[in-house]
């Protein structure tokens, strides 16, 4: 990517921050249209709201973003075929399609007990070293006028030994309204742990309670910002109070205090 | 490049620079879309009620105070013509507006001011126009703190007629440590007037932000709760073993 490209790509990145986010899907379309030579960097880098596809060996639904995509396919993680079929396609190795089947079952159970219905698919690859491996855990709750993805994306590195480095980089898209009050956007947050590992299996627990750590940080982060920050900024633009009438109560506090003060002095 | 330069409208409080120069810088300033922004800004300056400062002082654009072109004059009781470059919102004074201002514009004026002092925050900024029937206030609240990651602000309108005051309120806030977070909240607003304007408009204004608080209130407890549980019902994070080992078990069950 030459210099340019990238101030450009920068561009793209710094409109899609500070447009609606409830409109990053139709935006990120647009920008790629105008400027197509960053076109794919920006959809592998940008998160938007999960697309959902249908397995058609067991009739089953399944999340994709960019990465369990190929082309215009999306593989299952039910079966590991691309929908729609497609000729010579990207193949995991078997251990870490084995991993990937235990990750996704685990990851059910987890969504079960915090979403309570939804929709959940994780998917591994293949990193060039060795035992190293990455993957990405995505959930997705859509309600009548809401709706949550949550996009987890995993870099596995052996260390030394048994010990694993997991490096996790997690973006929530929450939109949530109701009548004339609509809230949406996104938040996004890394973070880094050591863990051991002494049977493959390990690895299934270790992201499982790093990706449950990091997502129970990022709802409370979300609440703050959705419901304690945004109405702080409103309440600071606009006093329901009488701010003169405040200013002058602070000021008979403050004179009552000092003169209580004094008369202590004595 | 009309779809793009649109997306100018939608720019947060504080960050119309930030988007025009974004858009440029993506499009690679090419000259339709200098154009296109130039069309886009003049009509959204003018639908948002964007501020401006002349001669130090800040107004808005509004349908109220237009003249001809970019022609707009400034709210309060010596009014000036000025001319703007709506891309840019810069603006020339081009000398003094000569209609005479309706004194019932600079009563409701004052009193607004001293309604912005009781209940604003001090970059807001509150302009009457019109005659004697027919007023029409504008009052822009406003919090841009890019420091801090946000930039919030209110616009409201009202046309005040036969007794009547009748408008919209829009809140929009933008949060943006490390996402993008945006609120949107409007309100329409039609109230007989009671004591005063003033009182009427103080009074709208604070069973607007009172629903908006509840509102958010009701979201937490609702809808947030609902869509991701803050702990499973057993109250305990999971047991990743087991969740794995309960797969295992039900796997070796199925392969028998």
């Amino acid at each position: 990517m030459s210099d340019s490209e990238q101030q450009q790509l920068d561009a793209a990145l710094d409109l899609l921050r500070r447009t609606d986010p409830r409109n990053v899907a139709s935006n990120l379309a647009l920008i790629c249209r105008m400027n197509q030579p960053i076109a794919e960097e920006l959809l592998s880098t940008v998160d938007q709201p999960l697309q959902v596809n249908t397995d058609l060996d067991n009739n089953k639904k399944y999340l994709c973003c960019d990465y369990n995509r190929d082309g215009d396919s999306y593989r299952s993680p039910h079966s590991n075929k691309y929908f729609p079929a497609i000729d010579d396609p990207i193949e995991i190795s078997d251990k870490i399609r084995q991993l990937e089947v235990t990750l996704n079952a685990a990851f059910d159970t987890y969504r079960e007990l915090y979403f309570e219905g939804g929709l959940s698919s994780c998917y591994l690859w293949d990193q060039e070293d060795g035992d190293n491996f990455a993957g990405v855990v995505l959930l997705q709750k859509v309600m009548k006028q809401s709706q949550w993805d949550s996009i987890h994306v995993l870099e596995v590195e052996s260390v030394s030994g048994k010990e694993y480095s997991y490096k996790l980089s997690s973006t929530v898209i929450l939109d949530i309204g109701h009548n004339s009050t609509k809230l949406g956007g996104s938040l996004t947050r890394q973070a880094e742990k050591k863990a051991n590992v002494f049977e493959p299996q390990d690895h299934i627990a270790n992201i499982g309670a790093f990706v449950e750590e990091m997502e129970n940080r990022m709802r409370a982060l979300l609440h703050e910002v959705y419901f304690g920050k945004t109405r702080d900024i409103i309440g600071d633009i606009r006093s329901i109070e009488n701010l003169k009438e405040v200013r002058a109560d602070e000021e008979r506090k403050r004179e009552i205090a000092s003169g209580l003060g004094s008369r202590q002095a004595l | 490049m009309a779809d793009i330069a649109s997306l100018l409208g939608d720019a947060p409080p504080g960050e119309i620079d930030a988007v025009k120069q974004d858009i440029l810088e993506i499009t690679q300033k090419s000259n339709s879309v200098e154009k296109a922004l130039e069309i886009q800004a003049g009509k959204s300056n003018v639908e948002q009620l964007r501020l401006v400062t002349v001669a130090g002082k800040q107004t808005v654009v509004s349908e109220f105070n237009h003249i001809e072109e970019n022609y707009f004059y400034t709210h309060g009781s010596k009014p000036v013509k000025f001319e703007i470059n709506h891309l840019s919102r810069e603006t020339k004074v081009d000398g003094d507006y000569d209609k005479e201002v309706s004194s019932k514009v600079l009563e409701i004026q004052s009193e607004i001011e001293e309604y912005l002092e009781a209940h604003y925050c001090a970059e807001s900024v509150g302009c009457v126009f019109g005659d004697d029937d027919k007023q029409h206030v504008v009052i822009i609240g406003r919090k841009l703190s890019p420091q801090n990651f946000f930039n919030g602000q209110t616009t409201a309108v009202y046309t005040v007629a036969n007794d009547n005051v009748d408008g919209t309120i829009k809140a929009d806030v933008h949060y943006f440590e490390e996402g993008n977070v945006r609120l949107k909240s409007s309100n329409n607003i039609s109230a007989k007037v009671t004591r005063s304007v003033m009182k009427t408009i103080a009074s709208e204004e604070s069973q607007f932000e009172n629903m908006l608080n509840q509102s958010l209130r009701a979201l937490n407890d609702t809808e947030f709760k609902q869509i991701r549980r803050q702990l499973p019902v057993t109250r305990q994070p999971v047991d990743w073993v087991q969740a794995i080992a309960g797969y295992n078990v039900g796997k070796d069950l199925g392969n028998r």
